[in-house]
């Protein structure tokens, strides 16, 4: 006999491992082909915060063929408990041990959760390397931002999912159960089905050879019929695409508890080290009025008080003032607020900032990434320091007295004129709210908020190198030393993070063998800074013979072959050349409402937006 | 016009997983459950409206209870009609037994009713008596606190707790007891079921042998008289 209720009173917030939640989906095991689990590799508080997780749980459950229940990271006191009364970590709903499930799913968010992924996977009871795994394990597969490199985890996982999964994941349980009815299954022939279907990768079905001085040499298919290159799926119709009306309601507090919209996959601008605005390639746009009734049914099954119009650049969303009004239009009186998380500086208006403040209100953010002109147009960012000025205006004279800025150090080419421009432009800020004639009482207050620039795949600055530690932390004390003005606060991280994540976002296979050391070595939580220690880190890298530098410091030449390569993102090789090019030559490239850059996107097809050859 | 307000009193249950969340986790839960139902109540009148939800002094977070009471005030519905829609968008665990129009107030609340049972292969031993003769000396527990450095000090729970009744069943022992639930001392049962495993020496702490459960049923006036 088990007694939870005997484990959940000596751990620290019980409410995350119950189940039991409003919404959570109960179906009869016994009575479906597929069970699934998806597996969040950090806390349950962060894991029900994620809207991709909703999407797949929901479109997965939507199958009555599928069971699709969750899991999350325990905490260390209830891993300690686990460990010590030899109890598996199990599912919400069901209480079912992981290494029961046909098909155990991660997402993978951020780089600094691969070491729970194995640390789950332990604790699930499934061998951790993929090649250990036996006929009744479950199939293991990935998918996320971070799946876009995913050879880091490459010995881990069975297969990955690339691109958007709502339609994807559905598919594969589909062949899953159709290999398992007509008796031909087996795991290594499941698996090479499975990499014949568009948009998976099966790590173990290709092979790598490299050079002599550790950088790849080939990158081949091992047998017929598996695809050299791995083209992303996407949903063509964002307004079809499936909306998770009946999200789970946790009981405790979590860091996003409200209704989340999404009202766009992609982003018009072409910032330069940003890849969520390439991988998430090409812009499609959902109707404002199929959003205010998914807003309109998700709050009557929710009652959530809290609406959030969630994209990557929210203000460039054609259809912006017709939701909104539409939205407000029942939300006040229902003491709903709306928030806009995402704003840009340039398109902030004084309309905008009284419908966000319409019944409550929090900090504004924009994000200016650099502190000078010349930088701000090699990253392509588009925005002038008057526009940020601008745009401070209008909220002090809404009433805001605090304004908080995003910036970035490391950015290719970047000098110290450039880090002060970032001190400069915050007390330009400062001086302007002395301008506005309506400004509250009081002082302003600037929050500088300054992080560490990471190359990462499907970007321009994929190639880059990124800055070395001392030269990190030498910007950011002389970034200190030029804003003594104690009406801005200056935030920013260590940089030793920034470069274990800049290795793991890079790095190829070989770095496999590093996070499986990492397991033994007890490391986990590293997204955590009560755990996360670059001292254990680097200490990892040197014990397994890995240069830190080969991975974050060396500038790779645009014809070498890069451990993603085998994935296709939609954005082309020749697309991230050319704004290489432009980026040094400090040349912009116009939006996609401008001008088409003709990055590749629009090959994968899709009702877009902008796109010129598939619009509508 | 400003519509009427009435104050409503609902005495609900809080059992499985719901006996895991905080007094702030089951204000959000319940509102969210009252936005759903379309029950217009009363919101408060500060700079962030909220909807006025007033608790009666919560169970501890894993103590379950069928006698847990929530005053709302609402417009232009009986009690009855409340408690129906408020239970169609309730998750199971939690569920409104009785909804009616109060004419006492919550500080009135003097000592709470629990049944206690624990399940261990230690408990044989313990007789009866054993139980009820400890509580007739002090019983002296660490009560946590937040006014000393270490968190907690020494209290003595023996004048603040009555055992009604006790049965051991080999490796089953049911208990209920009365102990004191106003706003001055609030004898939160664990320290109850801590000293009793204590006095038997048994360990409640392997997840695979032994359970214990506490369960809120009754709350009463100082005269003794059942709460309303």
């Amino acid at each position: 006999m088990f007694y939870k209720d005997t484990l959940l009173k000596q751990v620290l917030k019980p409410g995350r491992y119950t189940g039991g939640e409003f919404n959570q989906v109960i179906k009869d095991p016994e009575q479906v082909k597929c069970r699934f689990c998806f597996a969040f590799p950090d806390t349950y508080e962060i894991g029900m915060s994620n809207l991709g997780i909703r999407l797949l749980y929901g479109s997965l459950n939507e199958d009555p063929d599928v069971y699709c229940e969750r899991t999350y990271a325990p905490w260390v006191d209830m891993e300690d408990q686990l460990v010590k009364n030899g109890i598996t970590l199990s599912s919400h709903e069901t209480g079912t041990p992981l290494c029961d499930f046909d098909i155990l799913g991660f997402t993978l968010q951020y780089e600094l959760c691969y070491t729970n992924v194995l640390n789950m996977l332990r604790l699930g009871h499934i061998p951790v390397l993929s090649s250990e795994r036996g006929e009744d394990d479950p199939i293991v597969i990935g998918g996320g931002p971070c799946s876009y490199n995913p050879e880091p985890l490459a010995d881990f996982f069975d297969v990955f999912s690339i691109g958007e999964g709502e339609e994807a994941l559905v598919e594969f349980a589909h062949l899953y159960i159709d290999m398992k009815a007509s008796g031909q299954y087996d795991r290594r022939k499941f698996l090479y089905e499975v990499s014949k279907v568009p948009g998976f990768y099966v790590p173990s079905m290709y092979e790598v050879t490299y050079n002599e001085d550790g950088t790849i040499k080939s990158f081949c298919p091992k047998y017929d019929g598996v695809p050299a290159k791995i083209t992303k799926r996407i949903i063509k119709d964002f307004d079809k695409a499936y909306f998770p009306e009946k999200p789970v309601m946790p009981f405790i507090e979590c860091v996003q508890d409200r209704i989340t919209l999404e009202i766009m996959r992609g982003c018009i601008r072409g910032c330069r080290f940003c890849q969520a605005g390439m991988i998430y390639r090409p812009i499609r746009e959902k109707s404002p009025s199929v959003l205010n009734e998914q807003a309109k049914r998700t709050y009557e099954n929710t009652g959530y008080d809290e609406i959030s119009l969630c994209s990557l650049s929210t203000s460039d969303y054609t259809g912006l003032r017709e939701l909104t009004d539409g939205l407000l239009s029942w939300t006040d009186d229902r003491m709903i607020s709306l928030t806009l998380p995402s704003l840009r500086a340039d398109s902030f208006t004084d309309e905008l900032m009284q419908k966000v403040s319409s019944v409550r209100t929090t900090t504004l953010t924009f994000a200016a990434e650099a502190g000078t002109q010349r930088l701000r147009d090699v990253i392509n960012k588009n925005i002038t320091e008057e526009e940020v000025i601008r745009a401070c205006k209008v909220a002090f004279a809404a009433g805001k007295t605090a304004v908080k800025l995003y910036f970035m150090i490391g950015h290719p080419t970047e000098t110290d004129e450039d880090i002060a421009g970032i001190a400069e432009l915050c007390k330009h800020i400062i001086d302007a709210f002395y301008e506005v004639e309506d400004r509250p009482k009081g002082k302003p207050q600037i929050t500088m908020s300054v992080a560490c620039f990471i190359p990462k795949p499907f970007t321009a600055f994929q190639w880059e190198g990124q800055d070395p530690l001392p030269e990190f932390r030498r910007k950011q004390q002389l970034l200190g030393h030029l804003c003594s003005d104690r009406r801005i606060k200056y935030n920013y991280h260590d940089a030793d993070g920034s470069i274990i994540e800049a290795v793991l976002a890079r790095g190829g296979r070989k770095l496999c063998r590093v996070l499986l050391e990492a397991l033994d070595r007890g490391m986990k939580f590293d997204a955590w800074s009560e755990f996360f220690s670059s001292e254990k880190w680097f200490r990892l890298f040197e014990d397994c013979g890995v240069d830190v530098k080969f991975y974050a410091e060396r500038k790779r030449e645009t014809d070498e072959i890069l451990p993603w390569d085998m994935i296709d993102c939609g954005v082309s090789k020749e697309f991230f050349i050319r704004e290489r090019k432009k980026a040094y030559e400090g040349r912009t490239t116009p939006s996609c409402a401008e001008q088409c850059a003709g990055c590749g996107a629009n090959r994968l097809g899709g009702e877009c937006t902008w796109c010129p050859n598939t619009k509508k | 016009m400003v519509p009427e307000y009435k104050k409503i009193r609902l005495k609900f249950s809080k059992l499985g997983a719901l006996k895991f969340i905080s007094h702030l986790d089951l204000d959000r839960t319940m509102k969210s459950a009252i936005t759903r139902s379309g029950v217009k109540i009363e919101y408060t009148h500060g700079y962030n409206p909220r909807p006025h939800l007033v608790f009666s002094l919560p169970a501890a977070l894993g103590i379950g209870s069928v006698c847990e009471f929530l005053d709302i005030k609402a417009a232009d519905i009986s009690p009855d009609d409340v408690k129906d829609k408020l239970n169609d968008a309730l998750p199971p665990d939690l569920r409104i037994i009785e909804a009616y129009e109060p004419e006492s107030d919550f500080r009135q609340i003097a000592t709470s009713a629990y049944i206690i049972t624990a399940i261990s292969p230690d408990i044989g031993d313990g007789t009866p008596d054993q139980i009820k003769e400890m509580f007739k000396k002090p019983v002296v527990i660490e009560k946590r606190t937040k006014k000393t450095e270490s968190g907690t000090m020494p209290f003595d729970i023996s004048p603040y707790v009555v055992v009604k009744y006790c049965e051991f069943d080999k490796v089953k022992l049911t208990l209920g007891v009365n102990a004191a639930a106003s706003n001055s001392v609030y004898i939160n049962p664990e320290y109850i079921v801590k000293a009793i495993c204590s006095e038997l020496s048994i360990d409640m702490t392997d997840p695979n042998t032994s359970l214990y459960t506490v369960l809120r049923t009754e709350v009463f006036f100082e005269n003794g008289q059942l709460f309303r």
